[in-house]
């Protein structure tokens, strides 16, 4: 009896054939990308999108051509942050065209298809089992890759859900990324998730762009005083440095950014415009570890 | 995955499939062109449902696919309100203002709802009180 390997083809199943064409359209729609950054943490509550929206639009007032892909399908809150959460999808040619948010930003999510925003988000289909929700949710993530018209982008940030299986998921369409960026608050709970993850991360091939250090700090209203209600001081940065993985920056608590969950990013002069500057230096770090030599 | 009649030791081609609606099954058909042998494999809502959760079709499409059609197709995206078909009062409107953000399109839904399986078309603060108290808001 004949092996697997002995018989051509797949006998006009043609799955294998649809499979390669959709992963052939990805790499398709990926060539003008010329830049693929993930945001992720392992830790949920550390500011991921925050930072993610943070990112872009401080890269995007630089003058670059910027999108966001909301890899959380589960919570997405990416559009909200861009306050374009009821904007209305529409097909352009092979693709779905992108709603865009403040400087021009490019938005891609799951929320951006449903009519209820309270409800959360379920799929059609047996509901005794749902070994197959994980396939689905990949292939879902396939879809806002692939079958948007992203255009030519400079950036493309992908703002990713706490579980590490989204990243493998982002990894095996993508192939390697330009790099990583991982988020951390100061507490010593945060940093022992977040080493995992940049083990794991490293395992799976993917470049490692540096840790940022989310919510460290804050300068009092009324005199202006630092404080900082988690422990640790600034040996943080020597520690990620030990494990290689360098030290971006660390972003202060900023009452202007609650506007982005409020109201959304606005523009000019934007709404959360001065917290933003935070991120100046970290950007100049993404910016030379991809090798752009534009700033 | 690939079918081989034991027989006559050839590939098996795949023929047709057809889906059963009222439970979700599948039956694929294969066929042996050597011996003209067929047979179908059925697979159950949960098989079919795997091969479909890929965004593919058994056997190739006949119609190109949509963008993002899997995602259009499966993911249940909730009731769209449907805007004009209850009115608030003031009072109540300056009343919902109150609940936090991130509840008040959920709350503001329910009401409705209440106010809708109750035949009221118009939302006043008592019915905001009514509806808070069947729903244990």
């Amino acid at each position: 009896m004949k092996k697997y390997k002995e018989v051509v083809g797949d006998g006009g199943s043609n799955i294998i054939a649809q499979v390669t064409e959709k992963l052939s359209a990805l790499s398709a729609r990926m060539k003008n990308v010329k830049y693929k950054i993930a945001v992720m943490s392992g830790k949920g509550g550390v500011g991921k999108s925050t930072v993610t929206v943070s990112l872009a639009a401080n890269m995007a007032k630089n003058g670059f051509k910027v999108g966001i892909l909301d890899a959380d399908l589960n919570g997405p809150s990416i559009p909200k942050m861009m306050g374009i959460e009821t904007a209305k999808l529409a097909t352009e040619g092979d693709g779905v065209r992108p709603p865009t948010g403040a400087y021009g930003i490019k938005i891609m999510s799951t929320e951006l298809f449903m009519s209820a925003h309270g409800q959360p988000i379920n799929w059609d289909g047996p509901s005794s089992t749902y070994s197959w929700i994980s396939v689905m949710e990949a292939t879902a993530l396939r879809e806002l890759v692939a079958d948007t018209a992203w255009g030519e982008l400079d950036f493309l940030f992908i703002d990713l859900p706490p579980v590490l299986a989204r990243f493998r998921d982002l990894t095996q369409l993508l192939g390697k990324l330009d790099g990583t960026i991982v988020v951390t608050i100061p507490t010593g709970i945060s940093n022992r998730i977040v080493v995992k993850s940049i083990n794991a991360v490293r395992e799976m091939g993917s470049p490692i762009i540096g840790v940022i250090e989310n919510m460290k700090g804050f300068a009092c209203v009324k005199c202006g005083a630092e404080n900082n209600p988690y422990e640790g001081g600034d040996e943080m940065a020597e520690s990620f440095d030990w494990i290689g993985a360098p030290y971006l920056g660390r972003v202060p608590f900023d009452k202007k950014l609650l506007a982005l969950s409020n109201e959304g990013l606005t523009e000019p002069g934007a709404n959360a415009g001065g917290a933003l500057d935070a991120f100046d230096g970290i950007n100049k770090k993404i910016l030379a570890f991809v090798g752009e030599t534009r700033s | 995955m690939k079918l081989l009649c034991v027989k006559c030791d050839e590939a098996m081609k795949f023929k047709d499939a057809e889906g059963d609606s009222t439970d979700g099954s599948s039956g694929l058909v294969f066929v042996c062109n050597k011996c003209g042998n067929s047979f179908a494999m059925l697979i159950n809502q949960m098989e079919a449902q795997l091969v479909k959760s890929l965004g593919v079709q058994v056997g190739g499409r006949k119609e190109p696919a949509q963008p993002m059609e899997m995602i259009k197709e499966a993911l249940v995206t909730g009731e769209a309100q449907k805007p004009g078909s209850v009115s608030w009062d003031g009072d109540a409107e300056e009343r919902l203002k109150k609940v936090p953000m991130f509840v008040r399109p959920m709350v503001r839904k329910g009401i409705e709802r209440y106010a809708a399986d109750n035949g009221l078309s118009r939302i006043t603060t008592d019915v905001m009180d009514k509806a808070k108290q069947k729903s244990g808001m």
